[in-house]
């Protein structure tokens, strides 16, 4: 299901304004970046309440309206908890699936989406209790986004060990789920484990083809390995399908600017991730001053 | 007034003409007897101007005259001449003549006397014309208003006023005059008659001044005759004394007949029956009228003198002896009857006994029964008066002999005697039975009993025998016989015509029946327990109550719109159901709650139909009919109408059984609930409300159990099932993941029912749900409440310990946290256990940034390491034990650094001993961290050999020769120095380099990303461009299923 640019696009202005000194024209503002298109994850932090994707779930939420789904539908019931979840309904999300599970207190899917509740609710240790629940249920479907979230809370309480040994469970559960591919990827990228994280990633891209950090991840690890013209062609498929995708940008305008000596092509790639409201402007401003 | 004063004033007119005795008004009425009015049978002729007799034949001559005309003309003649009389007469007087005036004052008197009496007469008749003529146009018209005629006698009275007038002048201007007697008596007699007592003294002048007058003994009769009526009866004896005492007197025989009388009156009644006994035998054998009917009135008389000395015998012997057996039988019927009349009922039953002793066949013989049973009630004596008028009844009523004797031959006498005998027997019958319902005697009854049934015997066509009938079963029922109570209702009942008596006497031998039929009064409804045992098959109707249905059959066809007809289907209903004749019984009481919801049986019906159902374990008519006995209005109390709830709920449990079989519990859940809301106070609301829990229990409705069980707590805070329903409702929220209500509810019922054997595992529940939601201190708290508990197992308690040191870091309060650890290390059950605790401890002080109390843990637990040399490490325990064997080489790596190589040779040499001597060691001791396996210290490990390959190397390559080495001296040195670089530095270095890069793929092969793994990767990629640019990072939690990413975008 796609979500219409217009709903987003507003949020993204007003960030953009905020954040840059740059303000391209009304005509080169940036479209969304994928990454807070995903629903299905949860970016950034438990203390920050997942703010890049909260607004996206309030749009979709507000599309429920007046058409709450029955629970006898129960892919289309718990999409909508999970949705007004995100939107910060989190009180009724909780009633709702609670209601739910008092119908289908077997429904294992429900129990996953009330962890995922508790997490924006910054109960980790109940979500963990849960997760931990559902991992031991070896026929439920979704180990996958369970041990990736696993991982990530190990990841939390500083036990590495833990967190590694789950993502890795979890990038081998079927079916396959890109957030633990790039979580594994990324931490295999801290530890320079580059052709782990090659592996990892490119699996990610082939999961979700326009998951940005997939791809950026998968940039990296082949930088990391040396495969310079791999890395951009990375980059720059990623780019021809997902224009707004400003850090693949941003690392393709520093692969070809430091590493391939590519400087115009550099320059004009950093020029874009401007215009697409990249973070990084003052760094971008200097990588673009050097190369000329 | 007028006629007795009229004819009075013929004896002034007449003069001489009429004797005083034949004047007596009492004589005027007395009948002749009989015989001596029967016609004379005689052979001789006779003839006169009016009549010829010859023989038997006899021939009334006719008139030549009209006999009217005649009379009337005579009449007119005589008044004309009168009134020219009267004329002449007060023309003189008014002319002031003197002579013979007090003869004319006499005759004007006279003839205004005269004119009076004709103008009197005149005065009635018209009045009575006109009285005639009044009552016809009446009877025509009922509405004639014309006005109702009076009698005028104004004329007649102002002559007769002017007679007295003249007559007290007389008196007054002539008192010596031979006439005065005569005057006086007029005047006397006048004003006595008009009420005006000033006549007595007239009359006593006339009997004190004139013995001789002619008017004498009349005045005395007339003065005695006004005392006696005035009951003066010593003055009436006085003055009929007086006419005793004139022998010659032809009023001598009523004076004695009076003063007889006056005997009686003056209670003196034997002395007057004896007067009056002598007036009999004084006239005996007159022939004149007077002295005839004064003899017979005197043995008339003689009845009431013999009553007042109660001398019935005498009587008897007496009238039998004077007027024969029959007139005998006559007067002592009088004597009894007056007798009773003055209630002297001791002679008077004599005399009644005395009557039907000797005439027991006469027609009067029921009366003196009557009598009789009259006066021997009156005497108290019921026994005997019972019995006479049973006898009366039996003897005289309609197919008595007595009646054929007088059936043919006085029919109408006969009828009124056996009409006036059974209106009194049954007026008898009646007094009896109300006393005997007012008295406490109710022996009465017996009396009554009696009469009625003598009566319906005597009297089997007895105008009220249908209330007789009814008021025979009335006295029947009074004394419990009620078989013979019901058939004497039904025999009334059956009395035509059909009325209000009828119905109520069916109905009353219906309740005869029924008291002979009712157990115990009223009926018995079966016990839940004895209709399961209950027999179905119809048992023999006892004939009373077969009797019962008759007669109430017969009742209800005669009376289908009676007022007691509901009363009397219900009663025979229940007999139906009492004899277990339920299908009858069910459709008769069904018709009868639901066409009679408001009668007062309807309720009781429609419970009995109601338990035939049950009985018949017909549980789906039960629960059909109870629903529809509930839509009928007025139909039993609110107690009822619970009761009906109760039943459709009970029916309604029943059929939820159904559904509990085939294993339907949600749906059973739901009809449970249904149940408990459609009656949410009746006595089957607990146990639905709890039978819907369990059943959506079972259902894994978990919600709709939980909120059933929740009203089930609230409402029934004390029932038998709260205990086990309010830890139902804490694992319900488990299960529905509600863990903030679990942790509550598992508490509550921990607080409420300590003693459950539940209860310490809510308690520690309620601890670990407090610990999931982070509720700290509750966690803590419930935790050592459990662990309070002596009888805690061993592992149990350690995961308590272990969730409070826990508990103690998220709450900062590390030493605690530390106490706890230690504690658990303490009493740990190996060393791995113990080095595990330890290794806990140290990396709770790590993630808290607390790098002194960790590094002071590490020493313990290498100590503990060193101890157990065998152990098996894993996890942290191994990672933290790595860590503590890689920070205790430190001092050594520290010592190492400071040995600096240097000159002169000997030093030179000492120290490099000592450093490769160091060095040796700090590889065995790396060598250890990297065989325990933890890759972050493994590659530490290799970092900080290679280090110090490094720096051994390096310290070689830093060795200054001294500047006095000079020339040769120094080329040697230089040689030597050479020669030691490569076979003792070079390798070194060379396994630096071995080492870093082991240390870099060790690092990217177990992906570690410390510092050591970082230098080491700087350290051999040293010189290429690092990457740069934007990292990805994990942080992407899931949220949705691995499908839904994509398509979820």
């Amino acid at each position: 299901m796609k979500i219409s640019t217009s709903l987003v696009l507003l949020p993204v202005v007003v960030l953009v304004g905020c954040a840059s000194k740059y303000t391209p024209p009304v005509s080169e503002q940036p479209a969304p970046t994928s990454v807070i298109r995903h629903l299905a994850w949860m970016e950034g932090d438990l203390e920050n309440q997942f703010e890049p994707n909260r607004t996206v779930a309030e749009n979709r939420a507000a599309q429920w309206e007046g058409k709450i789904p029955e629970m006898s539908d129960s892919e289309a019931f718990l999409e909508y908890v999970a949705t007004i979840g995100a939107a910060g309904q989190g009180p009724l999300a909780e009633r709702r699936i609670r209601e739910y599970l008092g119908k289908n207190p077997k429904d294992k899917k429900a129990v996953f989406v009330l962890a995922g509740l508790h997490l924006r609710a910054g109960r980790k240790e109940v979500a963990g209790y849960l997760y931990r629940q559902l991992e031991k249920e070896k026929d439920f479907p979704w180990q996958a986004p369970v041990l990736n979230n696993l991982g990530l809370l190990a990841l939390k309480e500083k036990n590495r060990i833990l967190a590694l040994d789950y993502l890795e469970r979890a990038i081998k559960a079927e079916p396959a789920s890109a957030a633990p591919l790039v979580n594994l990827g990324s931490i295999y990228l801290q530890s320079r484990s580059w052709a782990d994280a090659e592996k990892v990633f490119a699996r990610a891209r082939e999961v979700d083809s326009s998951f940005e950090d997939a791809s950026l991840g998968l940039g990296l690890a082949l930088e990391g390995l040396g495969k310079l013209e791999e890395a951009h062609a990375v980059y720059g498929e990623h780019l021809s399908n997902n224009k707004e995708a400003t850090s693949v940008l941003y690392n393709d305008a520093v692969l070809l600017g430091n590493r391939l000596k590519r400087k115009d092509e550099a320059a004009e790639l950093m020029k874009r991730y401007l215009q697409r409201g990249g973070k990084e402007s003052a760094k971008a401003h200097e990588f673009i001053q050097n190369w000329r | 007034m007028s006629r007795a004063l009229a004819t009075s004033l013929m004896f002034v007119a007449a003069v001489n003409s009429i004797a005083a005795g034949n004047k007596t008004k009492d004589y005027e009425n007395f009948d002749l007897p009989r015989k001596h009015s029967s016609p004379v049978t005689s052979n001789l002729a006779f003839e006169n101007s009016r009549v010829t007799v010859r023989g038997k034949n006899v021939r009334m001559k006719t008139s030549s005259v009209d006999a009217r005309e005649y009379i009337f003309a005579k009449e007119a003649f005589l008044s004309e001449k009168r009134d020219q009389a009267i004329k002449l007469l007060r023309q003189e007087l008014d002319a002031g003549m003197t002579a013979n005036r007090d003869n004319m004052l006499l005759r004007l008197g006279q003839l205004y006397a005269e004119k009076y009496m004709e103008l009197s007469y005149r005065e009635t008749e018209l009045y009575s014309a006109e009285l005639q003529d009044f009552e016809k146009k009446k009877a025509l018209d009922k509405n004639y208003k014309g006005a109702v005629p009076r009698i005028d006698s104004t004329r007649s009275k102002s002559y007769l006023g002017e007679s007295l007038g003249l007559f007290y002048k007389l008196e007054k201007d002539f008192p010596k005059h031979p006439k005065m007697d005569e005057v006086l008596f007029f005047i006397g007699f006048v004003e006595m008659e008009s009420d005006k007592p000033n006549g007595v003294r007239y009359l006593e002048r006339v009997i004190r001044q004139y013995p001789r007058s002619r008017k004498f003994e009349e005045a005395v009769v007339y003065l005695a005759d006004y005392y006696f009526e005035k009951t003066k009866f010593r003055d009436a004896l006085a003055k009929y004394s007086i006419l005793l005492h004139r022998g010659d007197s032809p009023l001598f025989p009523y004076a004695r007949y009076k003063i007889a009388w006056c005997d009686l009156n003056l209670n003196q009644p034997r002395k007057g029956l004896a007067g009056m006994q002598a007036v009999v035998e004084m006239l005996a054998g007159a022939t004149e009228k007077s002295k005839f009917n004064l003899r017979e009135q005197a043995l008339k008389d003689l009845v009431l003198f013999f009553a007042e000395v109660e001398a019935v015998e005498e009587a008897s012997s007496y009238f039998a002896d004077k007027v024969g057996r029959d007139k005998m039988l006559e007067n002592l019927r009088l004597i009894a009857d007056i007798l009773r009349s003055k209630a002297r009922d001791i002679p008077a039953a004599k005399a009644y006994t005395r009557l039907l002793e000797e005439y027991p066949d006469s027609l009067e013989a029921p009366n003196f029964a009557m009598g009789l049973y009259d006066s021997m009630n009156r005497l108290g004596r019921t026994e005997q008066a019972v019995k006479t008028m049973e006898t009366a009844c039996e003897r005289y009523g309609e197919k008595s002999s007595w009646a054929d004797k007088y059936r043919d031959s006085k029919p109408a006498e006969m009828k009124a005697a056996q009409n006036n005998l059974q209106t009194e027997a049954e007026k008898a019958a009646l007094f009896l039975h109300q006393s005997a319902q007012k008295s406490k005697n109710k022996g009465q009854y017996v009396y009554a009993l009696r009469l009625y049934n003598a009566i319906l015997s005597g009297f089997p066509n007895h105008p009220s025998r249908k209330n007789i009938a009814f008021y025979r079963g009335e006295v029947y029922y009074e004394q419990n016989k009620f078989i013979d109570a019901a058939s004497s209702y039904m025999d009334a009942a059956k009395v035509p015509p059909k009325d209000k008596r009828t119905d109520e006497a069916v109905y009353s031998a219906l309740e005869a029946l029924d008291q002979m039929t009712a157990r115990q009064g009223k009926i018995e409804r079966l016990t839940p327990e004895k209709m399961k045992t209950v027999s179905l098959e119809p048992e023999e109707i006892p004939e009373g109550e077969k009797r019962f249905i008759e007669v109430a059959n017969y009742y209800i066809t005669e009376y289908p719109q009676g007022d007691r007809v509901v009363d009397v289907r219900f009663r025979v209903a229940a007999i139906y159901y009492r004899r277990h004749h339920y299908d009858m019984a069910q459709a008769q009481l069904k018709e009868l709650a639901l066409k009679h919801p408001k009668h007062r049986t309807a309720q009781t019906a429609a419970h009995l139909v109601l338990d035939i159902y049950n009985v018949k374990k017909d549980y789906e008519s039960l629960g059909k009919t109870a629903v529809e006995f509930s839509q009928v209005q007025g139909l039993g109390d609110s107690k009822f109408k619970e009761e009906l709830k109760q039943i459709v709920a009970e029916v309604g449990f029943k059929s939820i059984e159904k559904v509990e079989a085939s294993s339907k519990w949600a749906e059973a859940g739901d009809q449970y609930l249904a149940v408990y809301r459609a009656n949410p106070n009746g006595s089957l609301a607990e146990k639905s409300l709890y039978n819907a829990v369990v059943s959506y229990e079972k259902g894994g409705e978990t919600v709709k159990a939980s909120q059933a069980s929740q009203m089930f707590v609230a409402k029934y805070p004390k029932s038998q099932y709260t205990e086990k329903l309010m830890l139902s409702q804490a694992r319900l929220a488990e299960q529905q993941y509600d863990f903030e209500l679990a942790q509550k509810l598992f508490s509550d019922f921990r607080k409420r029912f300590p003693k459950n054997a539940e209860s310490k595992k809510a308690l520690y529940n309620a601890a670990v749900f407090a610990e999931l939601l982070e509720k700290n201190e509750t966690a803590n708290g419930l935790y050592n409440e459990v662990l309070a508990d002596r009888a805690v197992p061993e592992a149990e308690r350690r995961a308590i310990q272990e969730s409070q040191a826990k508990i103690f870091r998220r709450m900062g309060q590390f030493d605690k946290m530390a106490a706890s650890l230690r504690r658990l290390a303490r009493d740990a059950r190996g060393t791995e256990e113990k080095m595990r605790y330890t290794a806990e401890l140290a990396r709770q002080y790590d993630i808290a940034g607390k790098v002194t109390e960790k590094n002071g843990v590490l020493r313990e637990l290498k100590y503990q390491y060193e101890s157990a040399k065998d152990a098996k490490l894993s996890g942290y325990t191994a990672y933290y034990v790595a860590e503590a064997i890689f920070q205790a080489s430190a001092p050594k790596r520290e010592k190492y650094a400071e040995i600096k190589l240097r000159f002169p040779p000997e030093d030179l040499i000492y120290l490099m001993k000592r450093k490769e001597k160091l060095l040796t060691q700090l590889v065995e001791s790396y060598e250890k961290v990297i065989a325990l396996g933890v890759p972050e210290w493994g590659v530490a490990a290799l970092y900080e050999r290679a280090n110090a390959f490094g720096d051994y190397a390096q310290s070689f390559r830093g060795i200054a020769i001294p500047a006095k080495y000079q020339g040769e001296l120094k080329a040697d040195t230089e040689k030597s120095l050479q020669a030691i670089y490569t076979t003792r530095i070079k390798p070194v270095e060379e396994k630096k380099t071995e080492n870093l890069k082991l240390c870099m793929e060790r690092g990217q092969q177990f992906h570690v990303a410390n510092e050591f793994a970082r230098k080491c990767f700087d350290m051999v990629k040293k010189g290429e461009p690092e990457l740069s640019g934007r990292f990805p990072t994990p942080s992407y939690w899931s949220t949705r299923p691995p499908n839904a990413e994509v398509a979820n975008r």
